[in-house]
């Protein structure tokens, strides 16, 4: 890996540049009273350092600075999805009757943590970046309001948890590898008891952020109780952090353990963490009488999922978790843009469902394809993903994985099919209008399931190449 | 050289995108299509009679990273699937929706099942049969879930669980041969070299698979408990498509997987048993019914019963007779439920103890019925009756006098039908009045169904003469 | 001359009837145009026979799987004889037709049907292979189908149809089967290289014998043998002239010209046996219900079924011949006695009762032709039944059970036949009703006429065996015969001629001989046992949704188990966490 790839420099200053003034506005306009500012510099700011980190992936050059951060294939596709997703959270927030401001000061906080995690050389940068952006979204489910407190707290504690367990993994790690950087680590793994342990605690701390069983008992709580657009950010960015650190940390600071024997272990711990998982977040989800849990439980499942491609550790399952992270992360958007709109209007519950097509055909339809898209019904994202993880699977010989993900699958059909049922209810209410912002973030998912659904290699070829950098 | 195969899906693609943007004149625009794919599939027929040549084949680029095209190709029995399935669309497409109930959602979702038909019809390896299998699932469930009678919830609920079991389980077993196929090549005609280089336990575990999914797609005792709930519940299109165009999705995939899988050998003849048994206990089935949509769909399991029994003699001649068993049926079975649909539409009650003497307001509508009747207990100059003859010929040939078993249960089916017409239709005596006189609505779709079904049943040799095309 | 155009004017005319149905005033001409297109398709067969000499003939329809299916037509002597007695009979009931069918709507349905049940039977006689013969076969089941639910807005009509069609689809299916049967050995569906088939067959492989007895029940149910013969009674329900046409004179001798043209293979088969069981059982049970029976029609049905009986038990003699020889003379007067009837109900408005009707008032030549028919039918010394029933007789001497049950029937039939005649003439003359008299008078001559004719056919036909009877008859058989039919005839004539005491309307004996009430409770207790199957089968649909619901309610209940994970406290996430942790660590631990 080279310290500089000539001709490519530009590219990186295009993506730190704004982020800095993005972070950097952000706190001036605390104390400014332009909403409209406020968002249109940071959906700008994030455009534009999105876009650059994107035709960075593109590129394939990679470097390296200060020796905490490096710029790969991987993580600039990953950034610059996630910036994507964050102008869609912005988005969805902008009628939020909240202060906008502070809002994005502390969105501007989640954005950097992402940035740390995806271009991270260094596992400090990880920490730093993991813990910025739950802090961050603690405190905007906090400043949301009075009834907040709660849901806040517990995302504070768990976060408070992860970072003792993530901090002891390094610990463990330390006396190996002082550098604490990425890649180079564990070249010569002497006590492989305790780097073992250090992985399985690496594992466990971020299965906490990103909510693999049995770690994620505070989703659905939380979820239910932030507001919607919130939810989202959870969802749809603070999950899939954790788990490119835990791609990160899986492929690259132990990969040397990996290759020499460790792989076993580190597979075998998720799998069953996979496992368990998908079965959990179907299972529960099966008796949830509120969207919001429903999805909250559908969305653990989803994780169980692309712990599939991260366990197979192959090229091939790197790519479809990637290719699969992406694309959660917009039919989780959609999915929760919605149902933030609903919540405004009271509607909340399967029951309070009931008939929405009736009330508002785009926001049933556009359910409908999301929800179809995360059971993995083609031609939509979520179909092709789950094919290329299970196919991962079945190639790295755990074609018994890839049949738990099948059934899985089917068995998600179950509860995404009842609220379809709910939704398509004849009942003749009135109808009601949806916000134009969160028509249009829904718009945007859709396009992307749909698109990207019919024409995969528009995804999957970046994916491939990321996986390739890593 | 014209792309006429790509066409066939591009075309109902754009009626489809037409649809949604353009409000009005839907059922035209649903009409057109379905005629344009009536005019290309003749077109590709007589492309194939002409060049002797029934497989032909067109290769597009479409996931180069997993090495998966968009790969369509013809075979004999899909050429006469498709023709079958055009007819069947064509006139659900014109007349299928008497009530003229939102057209536009109905017409959308008819678009799309064209699509899901066609493209699984054509497609050339599994993960294209595998998109369009599913997308011909889910335009039926909400023909179901929105457009269907008093419990459509209950029975789409049930119809989409049992289909997507079937599409996990198929998604599976692709999966498998795409793991063990040489060259990871999932082009379903190299299918047969490519299975034998497979270890056995493999071989039979994919067959297994495949077989299960097909077997509840067609149905088959002990997994068809969908069909009569779901084909009753359905729209009158729905019911259409569903029992004449979908139940032959698992009766071609039982041809591709019975002509290429060796091992079918060691089960052909519990296949057959299971098949033979399934048809008589349709038919017994069928003796309790009181719902006229509920009697024609018991009917559609005992031919799709009697069309795997003729797959299962793996003969020549059975696989002839079940794919005109599936043309005749398929035709057959939407003439009666256009005949239904009308009745039900006309005296506002689908139950034969209350329809009495209906015969008198709708005299065609009964005619059509008694139709409807002769071609499915196989009366000679209907398609039904070639069918029969190379079924039970192949059938003999396979198992001896035993195979000719199955035909009995044509007995018990036809004297039920004959009952409920003569009781419910042309028994006079206590005759009900129509509330709503639209007897001659879909008069042109009944002329268009019974004029395919005689002309391919005097004038067998066009269509055999294709599939007798090596 | 190509023998299908044969077919071509019927077809055309029933076309033709079928559309002018569109309005009523075309509706009216649809009965000329179908008698037209009967009296042509006559006119060609004629020529055809006479002519043409047609040649066995076979057309190419369809091939599959590496096999070829033909059409096949001959014209064997067989053949010939029915195509004659079609092309002889149908113009007449066409005719017949066009008086009796007087009502002012629904003659378009009417005349198409006709049309294509006479297109049916006259591809049927010239079928010679099964392809062909199943087809017509198919053809004559569904047009008579049809026709005995003509009258659809009364009640008894569509129950008798359902009945025809329910027996008839078992017999269509036995055929079917039996067909197929048959082509998986010889690999061919034609009836000729099928018999030189079976004669080059060295063993008789079971399948063959299996097949042959589906055929024969086949034949069976469509010629109305006990015990599938209780729909032909009902069928009766149809308008007369279909019952004349269809149920007495041509389409229920389907069967009997199936086994006629098959004869060969049966006798290979060594299936003789159960075709002359079941015809003797079905002369009995045909001669005494007819006896017991009070409908003018089914009278007739009942005699009708006794005929093909004898038949059958002709061709079970191996007495092919006489089989022949029968066919040809039942057909004429068969018809023509059931014209009589229908002009008998006509006159009476519709009645059917003999017990109540009057006959024929002073209309000598309704009451002549009646009386040439019946007495042709009894079997009387010189009319042409009477040389078909002792060319039966004559067969039968050698087997002394078959031929005391042949004579028993001859007295019977004797008996009824007079029954049938003399009682509704006992009613006339007891109690004169003047407007059925003056009915019987202005009779139309479209109905009379073809009666007329068919008793100058009966009378003819005699003529001809007179000429030419260069067949053996046995004299004794002969004798016994005409002495018991003389003996009948008296019998008939004490009984019935001045009183009707004997076997009144409700006299217990009466009840006892009539068959049909345990027949059709047998028929009745054989469908509720295929209902309880039925049922047995819906229960078990019960069960095994219960048991996939029960599946489905399992992973659910999977699913609420989790709700102990989620109580909102965070101390227990926490926890949750610790334990799982300490797992995992276990795991590594344990793991190597």
């Amino acid at each position: 890996m080279l310290p500089y790839a000539s001709g490519q420099e530009p590219a990186i200053y295009l993506i730190a540049v704004p982020l800095l003034l993005l972070v950097v506005s952000a706190i001036a306009q605390v104390y400014s009273r332009s909403r409209k500012l406020s968002f249109v510099s940071i959906i700008v700011l994030l455009l534009i350092s999105g876009s650059a980190s994107l035709y960075l992936s593109g590129t394939g050059a990679s470097f390296r600075f200060l020796s905490v951060l490096q710029a790969n294939g991987f993580g600039s596709l990953l950034f610059g999805a996630i910036s994507i997703a964050i102008v869609l959270i912005e988005v969805l927030s902008y009628g939020n009757t909240g202060k906008l401001q502070r809002f994005n000061m502390l969105l501007s906080f989640v954005v950097l943590g992402a940035f740390l995690v995806a271009f991270a050389y260094s596992i400090i940068a990880i920490l730093v970046g993991v813990e910025m952006v739950i802090l961050a979204s603690a405190f905007m489910i906090l400043q949301s309001g009075k009834n907040y407190v709660e849901p806040a707290v517990k995302l504070f504690v768990l976060g408070a948890v992860a970072t003792a367990v993530f901090t002891l993994a390094m610990a463990l790690l330390f006396p190996y590898d002082v550098n604490l950087s990425l890649v180079g680590a564990l070249a010569a793994p002497i006590g492989k008891f305790i780097i073992g342990m250090s992985l399985v605690l690496f594992i466990g701390a971020l299965s906490i952020e990103s909510a693999a069983f049995p770690f994620n008992f505070w989703v659905p709580d939380v979820y239910e109780g932030a507001p919607g657009n919130i939810t989202a950010l959870l969802a749809g960015v603070n999950k899939k952090v954790a788990l490119i650190a835990l791609i990160e940390i899986t492929m690259l600071v132990f990969a040397a353990y990996s290759a020499s024997g460790g792989m076993p272990l580190l597979s075998d711990t998720l799998v069953i963490l996979s496992i368990l998982t998908m079965f959990f977040g179907n299972l529960a989800a099966l008796v949830q009488r509120n969207i919001k849990r429903l999805f909250a439980y559908s969305s653990i499942s989803q994780i169980g999922y692309i712990l599939i491609g991260i366990a197979v550790a192959t090229h091939l399952g790197v790519e479809s978790s990637i290719f699969y992270i992406i694309a959660h992360m917009f039919m989780i958007i959609g999915a929760f843009a919605i149902v933030f709109w609903l919540e405004s209007r009271n509607i909340r519950t399967m029951d309070e469902y009931s008939g929405l097509y009736g009330r508002n055909a785009f926001a049933a339809i556009g359910l409908t394809i999301l929800m179809l898209s995360m059971a993995g019904i083609p031609p939509l994202v979520g179909f092709v993903g789950k094919f290329i993880l299970f196919s991962s699977a079945v190639y790295g010989n755990l074609a018994f994985l890839a049949f738990v993900g099948v059934i899985n699958s089917f068995i998600s059909i179950y509860y995404y099919a009842k609220v379809m049922n709910q939704m398509f209810l004849r009942k003749g209410e009135r109808h009601i209008s949806m916000d134009r912002n969160i028509a249009v973030v829904v718009a945007a998912c859709l396009v992307f399931v749909i698109a990207v659904g019919i024409f995969p290699q528009l995804l999957l070829g970046a994916a491939s190449a990321a996986a390739a950098a890593l | 050289m014209i792309p006429l195969l790509l066409l066939m899906l591009a075309i109902p693609a754009f009626f489809l995108a037409l649809l949604i943007v353009y409000k009005r004149r839907s059922a035209w625009i649903a009409t057109i299509s379905a005629a344009s794919g009536l005019v290309l599939a003749i077109a590709v027929i007589a492309t194939a009679a002409f060049s002797g040549n029934p497989s032909i084949t067109e290769n597009y680029g479409y996931i180069p990273s997993l090495s998966i095209g968009l790969n369509l190709r013809t075979s004999p029995a899909s050429l006469v699937l498709l023709l079958m399935t055009s007819i069947v669309i064509l006139v659900t497409a014109s007349s299928g929706n008497i009530a003229k109930d939102r057209e536009r959602t109905a017409s959308i979702l008819l678009v799309l099942f064209q699509i899901g038909a066609f493209g699984l019809f054509l497609s050339g390896n599994f993960f294209i049969f595998f998109i369009f299998w599913d997308i011909g699932v889910i335009a039926p469930f909400f023909m179901i879930n929105v457009l269907g009678s008093a419990n459509r919830r209950a029975a789409s609920y049930k119809f989409i669980i049992y289909e997507l079991f079937a599409s996990a389980l198929l998604l599976f077993g692709i999966l498998l041969i795409y793991f063990y196929a040489p060259g990871h090549s999932l082009s379903i005609s190299a299918l047969p070299s490519a299975y034998s280089s497979m270890p056995v336990g493999i071989q039979e575990t994919i067959f297994l698979l495949l077989f299960v999914a097909f077997l509840i797609n067609v149905p088959l005792f002990p997994l068809h408990s969908w069909l009569p709930d779901a084909h009753t519940e359905a729209s009158t299109q729905g019911s259409m498509v569903l029992s004449g165009v979908l139940t032959k999705f698992g009766g071609f995939g039982m041809l591709i997987i019975f002509t290429s899988m060796p091992i079918a050998h060691a089960y052909s003849i519990y296949i057959a048993a299971l098949a033979a048994f399934s048809a008589f206990y349709a038919a017994f089935l069928m003796m309790r019914q009181q719902d006229i949509k509920r009697i024609v769909a018991h009917t559609t399991i005992v031919e799709m019963s009697i069309i795997v029994f003729a797959i299962a003699t793996l003969t020549n001649i059975g696989a002839t007779g079940a794919i005109y068993g599936m043309l005749a049926h398929g035709i057959a079975v939407a003439m009666m439920f256009l005949a239904a649909g009308a009745i039900e539409h006309m005296f506002h009650s689908r139950n034969i103890g209350f329809l009495k003497g209906i015969s008198h307001n709708a005299k065609l509508t009964s005619w059509i019925f008694l139709a409807g009747i002769f071609a499915m207990t196989g009366v000679p100059l209907t398609a039904g009756f070639i069918a029969d003859i190379l079924i039970f010929l192949g059938a003999i040939s396979a198992f001896g006098a035993y195979g000719i078993i199955p035909l009995f249960s044509l007995i018990f089916m036809g004297a039920f039908m004959y009952f409920v017409i003569n009781k419910s239709f042309f028994a006079n005596k206590g005759r009900i009045e129509a509330e709503d006189t639209v007897d001659s609505r879909p008069a042109v779709g009944y002329a268009v169904l019974l004029a395919a079904l005689f002309l391919f049943g005097i004038l067998p040799f066009i269509l055999l003469g294709i599939v007798n095309l090596k | 001359m190509y023998p299908l155009t044969v077919l071509l004017p019927l077809f055309v005319g029933g076309i033709a009837a079928l559309a002018m149905g569109v309005s009523p005033k075309s509706e009216r001409y649809a009965k000329y145009v179908a008698l037209a297109g009967a009296l042509g398709s006559a006119l060609l067969t004629v020529l055809l026979l006479v002519h043409a000499a047609p040649l066995p003939s076979q057309i190419a329809w369809f091939s599959a799987g590496g096999y070829s299916f033909h059409l096949e037509l001959s014209f064997t002597s067989a053949n010939q004889l029915l195509l004659l007695l079609i092309a002889v009979i149908s113009p007449l009931i066409f005719l017949y037709s066009v008086g009796y069918m007087d009502v002012p709507s629904e003659q378009s349905r009417y005349y198409f049907l006709m049309s294509l049940f006479a297109v049916s039977m006259t591809l049927l006689a010239m079928s010679g292979g099964f392809l062909t013969f199943f087809i017509a076969w198919e053809g004559l089941g569904i047009t008579s189908y049809l026709l005995i639910g003509f009258w659809y807005h009364k009640e008894a009509p569509p129950l008798a149809a359902r009945k025809a069609i329910t027996t008839i689809l078992v017999g269509d299916i036995c055929l079917l089967a039996g067909m197929l049967m048959i082509w998986s050995i010889f690999h061919t569906f034609s009836f000729a290289a099928i018999i030189s088939g079976a004669h080059a067959l060295a063993t008789i492989p079971t399948i063959i014998i299996a097949a042959g007895v589906l055929l024969l029940v086949g034949a069976f149910t469509k010629s109305a043998q006990f015990p599938f013969h209780e729909w032909l009674s009902d069928a009766m329900e149809g308008p007369t002239p279909v019952s004349a046409f269809l149920h007495s004179s041509t389409m229920v001798k389907a069967g009997v010209f199936l086994a006629i043209l098959l004869i060969p293979l049966f006798i290979e088969l060594k299936l003789l046996w159960l075709m002359l069981v079941i015809g003797a059982i079905t002369v009995l049970v045909g001669a005494v219900t007819a006896l017991a029976s009070d409908h003018i029609k089914k009278i007739l049905a009942y005699s009708t079924m006794e005929d093909l009986g004898l038949m059958f038990v002709a061709l079970g003699l191996n007495a092919i011949p006489a089989a022949l020889l029968f066919f040809a003379v039942q057909a004429i007067y068969k018809a023509l006695l059931l014209m009589s009837s229908g002009t008998i109900m006509k006159a009476n408005g519709d009645d059917v009762n003999i017990y109540r009707v009057s006959s024929f008032g002073r209309n000598r030549l309704l009451f002549i032709s009646a009386l040439i028919g019946a007495l042709s039918l009894a079997g009387l010394f010189p009319f042409s039944g009477f040389f078909g029933k002792v060319a039966i007789d004559s067969a039968a001497v050698s087997n002394v059970t078959v031929y005391v049950v042949l004579t028993v029937a001859d007295f019977l039939t004797a008996l009824y036949i007079f029954r049938w005649l003399f009682v509704p003439m006992g009613n006339q003359r007891r109690a004169p009703r003047s407007l059925i008299i003056a009915k019987f008078a202005t009779m139309k001559r479209s109905m009379q006429a073809p009666q007329a004719i068919l008793a100058a056919g009966v009378l003819a036909f005699t003529a001809y065996l007179f000429i030419n009877g260069n067949f053996a008859v046995n004299l004794a058989a002969a004798s016994i015969e005409t002495a018991v039919v003389v003996f009948g005839m008296l019998a008939a004539y004490i009984m019935f001629k001045k009183t009707t005491s004997m076997l009144s309307e409700r006299s217990r004996a009466r009840l006892l001989m009539h068959t049909s009430y345990p027949v059709n409770a047998a028929y009745n207790l054989l469908a509720a046992s295929v209902i309880g199957i039925a049922r047995g089968a819906e229960a078990f649909e019960r069960y095994l949704n219960r048991v996939l619901y029960a599946g489905a309610r399992g992973v659910v209940g999977l699913g609420s188990s989790t709700k102990v994970a989620e109580n909102g406290n965070v101390n227990t996430y926490v926890a949750a966490l610790a334990v799982g942790l300490v797992i995992v660590l276990l795991l590594l631990i344990l793991v190597p």
